[in-house]
């Protein structure tokens, strides 16, 4: 088959010529049995290439491609077809990519399935953005909703979180929070404090009362051991959110109401950084780190001034480093 | 690259390797731990998001001791300071890489950048004094140290990421003079050819590996964009030619049809390469530059509306990854030609950037509150990074 009719490749310089020397040694010290060592060592000479990742790649860009192409074609067409066809023709479409879903993925568990498909994931990605983008159009064309048009949002995020427990989609989990923080005035792409100033108290309330919500339900994932693969998506959207909040209210302009923005920001970044500390979770503890070391910026930047500031900025900035060495050391992350 | 470094790259190596072998599920527990005691590992090795953190930690921390050190002595003009500090800080990653608890944490990847940037901008700043003339040397000096100093980091502490950094100062350093489009034709192709040789050298050391892999990424563009009909239109490489010279040069490849012939045939010829080779980067460029030349070719030809094209090239991409993965993995063995969709051992499957991507393109707009004004006529809105509709 496919590994000898390639001589080209395995030649005197293989692919990965480290693995292929540490697969001769372990096989030659029976660490490895020849079994175990003939597929590993055909990957590290390049005989065997694996294409997953690039399918992966090349389904994103096709769901990333057919959404804006449809979002273009309803801006440039709703008028000249009309609102009926277009609105059934995208329905079809996204129940026809969720029937696909439907019958490619593992039936519902509370754990997580393994899904054979390499591509029902995304084309159920594609489906449930067809749904939104077919509910958003409704909505603008027969204002079903009215003033109250931003419930379409809560609408899809409801639709997309039993999407992703049924089909067990991190992905769709991950698009019901980001629409369910839109419905609440909160974009998680772009920094909401600069851009409406005077809605800023607001949108950071939401940013808070959502991130803690995601957060809450990440534990209560974890803890009922329902869906507990879900818990590192609501609690890293969730933290983003309340440390993004807090930062937006130490970070905001005016004298003296960011210094009350401190006090909560310390708060939540020390108990963050204790329990993520316990529980060796790694990608928390550099977000409470980072919110903490931002917020202790904001401190001296204005306490002091000119070089006396500067210097302190680097000390300070120096000791966290000595400090985070001396926890990694406890913590003893592996790469 | 440092020796000792060296070595624990190639340790490193293969403790990743093996720890994706024991998810894949080829060995068992007790074999990892036996591979791990074959090949220890002296050095502590921390999570991307740490190192992340600690960059920038110590970057705030050296950025502010220059400036504390320039306020205090006023010697920020002319270069000198910039320079001084260059070399503190290639000695301080020199010590820190020397250090097998600290190195690997992420400090020394932020003095060893920063000792880069104010080597080039120390150069700069010494080559200008305020004229038009002086600003046209100080970027071409700029350019000219950024590629040395770089390459060098790259050799000496073997940050891969430099090897990318170089090489694209020097195609912007080519470009500076005459004849720029035929030099990056020329050392784009040299290049290349270096490159694919050191992919998998067994005297480099994985992380020089890495960084030929890089090189080899920013050549092919290179070469592409010189050889690139728009490219060559729009005069994009002669943009960066140097000013102060008497005439701007006309491109090299003023021949419109060859170029059109290029920007059709270099994607074909990556892709074709890539296969023959089994070279999954060969082929990805292919397909990137494939991408582009599609573009290109609907920048000069309307074949149909903008959506239609969107939405089609989406589905065939997407009919395109279905048949080939059904292709593959009905094949006897579940590989065809030494391709195969399994995700072998490589570890490259990160469920967690996935949902990123997601999030980064896919998270709708968030909805005005209503203290904006209330319902806003026609301001439907769902998705980002361009998949939105807008109605």
């Amino acid at each position: 088959m496919p590994a000898h009719g390639h001589a080209s490749r395995a030649g005197p310089e293989p692919m990965n010529p480290d693995v292929v020397d540490a697969i001769g040694n372990l096989r030659e010290k029976r660490v490895l049995s020849d079994e175990q060592a003939t597929p590993l060592l055909r990957a590290a000479r390049g005989e065997l290439v694996s294409v997953e990742l690039e399918l992966r790649a090349l389904l994103y860009a096709g769901v990333l491609l057919v959404t804006t192409g449809v979002g273009l074609f309803l801006e440039e067409n709703h008028e000249r077809i009309g609102p009926a066809v277009i609105a059934s023709l995208i329905g079809a479409a996204a129940a026809a990519c969720l029937v696909y879903a439907w019958r490619r993925l593992p039936p519902f568990t509370w754990q997580a399935a393994t899904s054979p498909h390499l591509a029902a994931d995304y084309v159920l990605l594609l489906g449930v953005l067809l749904f939104a983008a077919d509910l958003a159009y409704l909505e603008t064309q027969f204002r079903i909703l009215g003033p109250d048009w931003p419930y379409h949002l809560l609408l899809v995020s409801l639709m997309a979180l039993a999407a992703a427990y049924r089909f067990d989609s991190r992905a769709v989990l991950s698009l019901a929070l980001t629409s369910f923080a839109a419905w609440r005035g909160v974009a998680v792409s772009v920094s909401f404090a600069t851009s409406h100033a005077a809605q800023a108290p607001a949108v950071r309330a939401n940013a808070l009362v959502c991130g803690a919500l995601f957060t809450a339900a990440g534990i209560l994932s974890a803890r009922s051991r329902r869906k507990a693969h879900f818990e590192p998506v609501f609690v890293t959207l969730g933290l983003v959110l309340v440390f993004a909040g807090l930062l937006s209210g130490v970070f905001q302009d005016g004298r003296s109401s960011w210094v009350a923005w401190e006090i909560p920001l310390w708060i939540v970044a020390a108990a963050v950084i204790a329990i993520a500390y316990r529980l060796r979770r790694v990608v928390e503890f550099t977000l409470a780190v980072l919110a903490a070391y931002l917020g202790l910026l904001r401190l001296l930047a204005d306490a002091m001034e000119g070089t006396a500031m500067v210097f302190v900025v680097a000390a300070t900035s120096l000791a966290v480093v000595v400090l985070l060495v001396a926890v990694q050391r406890r913590m003893k992350e592996t790469a | 690259m440092i020796g000792r470094r060296s070595a624990q790259s190639r340790v490193a190596e293969v403790r990743q390797a093996a720890r994706a072998w024991r998810k894949a599920g080829v060995i068992d527990a007790a074999t990892l731990t036996a591979i791990e005691a074959a090949y220890p590992d002296e050095r502590v090795r921390l999570a991307t998001a740490w190192k992340v953190l600690i960059f920038v930690v110590v970057s705030v921390a050296v950025n502010a001791v220059f400036a504390g050190f320039v306020m205090t002595t006023n010697t920020g003009e002319g270069g000198g300071a910039w320079l001084v500090f260059a070399a503190i800080f290639a000695g301080t990653t020199e010590a820190l890489l020397a250090s097998r608890r600290i190195g690997e944490n992420g400090s020394a990847a932020a003095t060893s950048f920063w000792a880069a940037v104010y080597a080039i901008v120390g150069a700069a700043t010494a080559h200008f004094a305020g004229t038009s003339l002086d600003t046209e040397r100080a970027v071409t000096v700029a350019l000219l140290v950024a590629t040395v100093a770089f390459a060098a980091a790259c050799w000496r502490w073997g940050f891969e990421l430099y090897g990318v950094f170089a090489a694209i100062a020097f195609f912007f350093l080519l470009a500076r003079f005459p004849g720029g489009r035929l030099w990056w034709v020329l050392a784009g192709v040299l290049l290349i050819l270096a490159a694919v040789r050191g992919l998998d050298r067994a005297a480099l050391p994985p992380p020089l590996r890495r960084a030929c892999g890089g090189v080899l990424v920013v050549a092919s563009l290179a070469v592409y964009a010189a050889l690139n009909r728009y490219a060559l239109d729009r005069r994009l490489i002669e943009l960066v030619e140097n000013e102060s010279a008497a005439t701007r040069s006309e491109p090299w490849l003023a021949i419109p049809a060859l170029s059109t012939v290029a920007t059709a045939v270099i994607p074909l010829l990556f892709i074709a390469w890539g296969l023959r080779e089994r070279r999954m980067l060969l082929l990805d460029l292919g397909v990137i530059l494939g991408a582009l030349s599609l573009v290109t070719l609907r920048f000069y030809v309307h074949l149909a509306p903008l959506w239609f094209l969107l939405a089609a090239a989406g589905a065939v991409l997407t009919l395109a990854a279905l048949g080939l993965n059904r292709r593959l993995r009905r094949a006897p063995g579940a590989e065809r030609a030494g391709f195969t969709a399994r995700p072998l051992y490589s570890g490259r499957s990160a469920p967690g950037l996935r949902t990123a991507a997601v999030v980064a393109a896919f998270a709708p707009d968030a909805a005005p509150r209503p203290e904006d004004g209330g319902f806003t006529p026609g301001g439907g809105r769902f998705g980002g990074g361009g998949a939105s509709g807008s109605f």
